[in-house]
């Protein structure tokens, strides 16, 4: 393993794994306080669509992949607080149309469609240095939002006093939307677009079953999520297997020993 | 309709614009009026109730005026201000029932959570912030409940929570939704007492209130409401069987 760390794609891998384990982790803690679970779902479907564009474009696939699930994480929240349609409504709509789209624009491609299986199942070993670069600056700009953890906790606990003491509550809902939309492309190689939202949801879920407070919670998910990534990485690269599906099971291992554990 | 009075209330500060003071305020929900055409006066330093029956529009009045639900119509001032210029002078209560008791935090937290809209920016709370929401559980009997998770406490103790989050933001003018709705009798104590202290200190406490048993009792100042202001006014003037039937129907009288 260790002459593997010193392979430029090894270090990419685990740059980009841990990175986003950890984005993921700490916005799964607002998905899963805020029932956002299927969000995740849906944007997931909208990366794969983003993709598909990128592929029939010919450019880095995360170049488009972004700003398309971004609108789409933006048109979600916009329906969602302009219509008395439930979240799981609009959702779905999103989530088919995204899906539709990017089978069509897959279909128009010419040739072979290997790289587009890689997109579904994960594939961390082709990051590449734009993919890298994306996640870095994600990583960064999570770091400066940090300050406003507590805002965003406020507004999750209580959205009508939130809006009560006048803060910002509708631009944090587009704002976190359109974050967790960006990790959510950027974990598409990690752990492949079918186990995205398990990916953004399970860290935070096992640490609200073993954490008292908000800041806990948060703290310990996003150690999981972390953990989970290299443990998960470093298993696949030994046991020769898909990378995402094996950090995936790592977390529901733990979700579990978390159910047991749990006091109450 | 009886128009609120204020001109009979002799007090040093009566120059000073009333704490609230809504003009026309009409709230729809698709077409249907929640609240039409109402028009209200706050006098400054007393503890007022705004009764009604269920679907009178009593919560959305509330929210309609703190900016949370849509108005179709009309103006709100605080102080002469408008909300945005005086936000900060403004505690709310909400109902028990529409907070979600399952969040992973403590009853500290919560209170701390008020402080929020006057810290700046990207500021945290700080040890003085901690402070004064030690205080403020200490005053409602709940210091001892600091650390406790919200989800373990009584649904008394978890109003009083509130309280405690109102009292720590020092506001001069709060709402309160339905504060005694449900709660013991050591809770209902400690609200009326937190009440009294806060008119104590010159603010003035509007309470979304159910009980006509109690009226008379807590309060000196009563708004009937039934998507309509009905009546409003000091209490001795506007609690009548008059204004009560014409608020409730023909079944609802001063003796039930």
């Amino acid at each position: 393993m260790l002459e593997a760390l010193q392979l430029p794609f090894i270090q990419r891998a685990l740059i980009a794994g841990v990175l986003v384990g950890a984005i993921a982790s700490y916005l799964g803690v607002f998905i899963v306080q805020r029932r956002l679970s299927f969000l995740g779902d849906g944007l997931a479907h909208a990366a794969f669509a983003g993709v598909a564009l990128g592929l029939l474009l010919g450019t880095q696939p995360v170049y488009v992949a972004v700003p398309f699930a971004v609108a789409v994480a933006l048109a979600i929240t916009w329906v969602r607080e302009r219509t008395s349609l439930g979240e799981d409504t609009t959702i779905g709509v999103f989530f088919a149309f995204s899906v539709a789209l990017g089978v069509l624009l897959m279909s128009m491609r010419q040739g072979y469609t290997a790289d587009a299986l890689s997109y579904i199942f994960g594939s961390i070993l082709t990051v590449t240095w734009p993919d890298l670069w994306a996640v870095v600056l994600l990583g960064v700009l999570m770091f400066l939002l940090l300050p406003l953890w507590g805002r965003w906790a406020y507004a999750t606990f209580e959205r009508e006093l939130a809006l009560a003491d006048r803060l910002p509550v509708l631009r944090q809902d587009y704002l976190l939307a359109a974050l967790i939309a960006v990790v959510t492309v950027m974990s598409v190689k990690v752990v492949g677009i079918v186990l995205i939202a398990a990916f953004l949801v399970i860290p935070a879920a096992t640490s609200r079953m073993l954490s008292p407070t908000f800041a806990r919670m948060t703290l310990w998910a996003v150690l999981i999520g972390v953990m989970t990534s290299l443990l998960g990485l470093f298993l696949s690269y030994y046991l020769d297997t898909p990378s995402g599906a094996t950090i995936v099971l790592i977390q529901v291992a733990l979700f579990l020993l978390a159910l047991l554990l749990r006091q109450k | 309709m009886i128009r609120p009075t204020t001109s009979d209330q002799f007090s040093p500060i009566s120059l000073r614009p009333a704490p609230l003071e809504v003009r026309d305020l009409t709230v729809a929900y698709r077409e249907k009026p929640v609240l039409w055409d109402v028009d209200l006066v706050i006098p400054e330093g007393q503890l007022c109730a705004i009764v009604g029956p269920n679907g009178a529009g009593k919560s959305t009045l509330l929210k309609a005026v703190l900016g949370m639900v849509p108005r179709a119509s009309g103006t709100v001032q605080f102080f002469g201000q408008p909300l945005q210029a005086v936000r900060r002078h403004i505690g709310y209560v909400p109902q028990r029932s529409s907070v979600d008791w399952d969040f992973p935090t403590n009853a500290l937290d919560v209170v701390l959570m008020g402080l929020y809209g006057r810290l700046g920016w990207f500021r945290r709370p700080g040890r003085a912030e901690r402070e004064e929401a030690m205080r403020a559980l200490e005053q409602v009997g709940l210091a001892a409940f600091a650390q406790r998770q919200i989800a373990q406490l009584s649904g008394g103790q978890q109003q009083r929570v509130f309280l405690a989050r109102a009292l720590a933001q020092n506001s001069d003018l709060y709402f309160m939704d339905e504060p005694f709705a449900g709660v013991d009798a050591v809770t209902e104590e400690a609200i009326l007492q937190v009440m009294h202290e806060l008119k104590g200190r010159g603010k003035t406490v509007v309470v979304v209130h159910h009980d006509l048993e109690t009226v008379r009792d807590y309060f000196d100042h009563l708004t009937l409401l039934n998507v309509q202001v009905i009546a409003s006014g000091p209490l001795e003037q506007t609690f009548t069987a008059e204004n009560l039937k014409a608020t409730y129907g023909e079944r609802m009288s001063l003796g039930r």
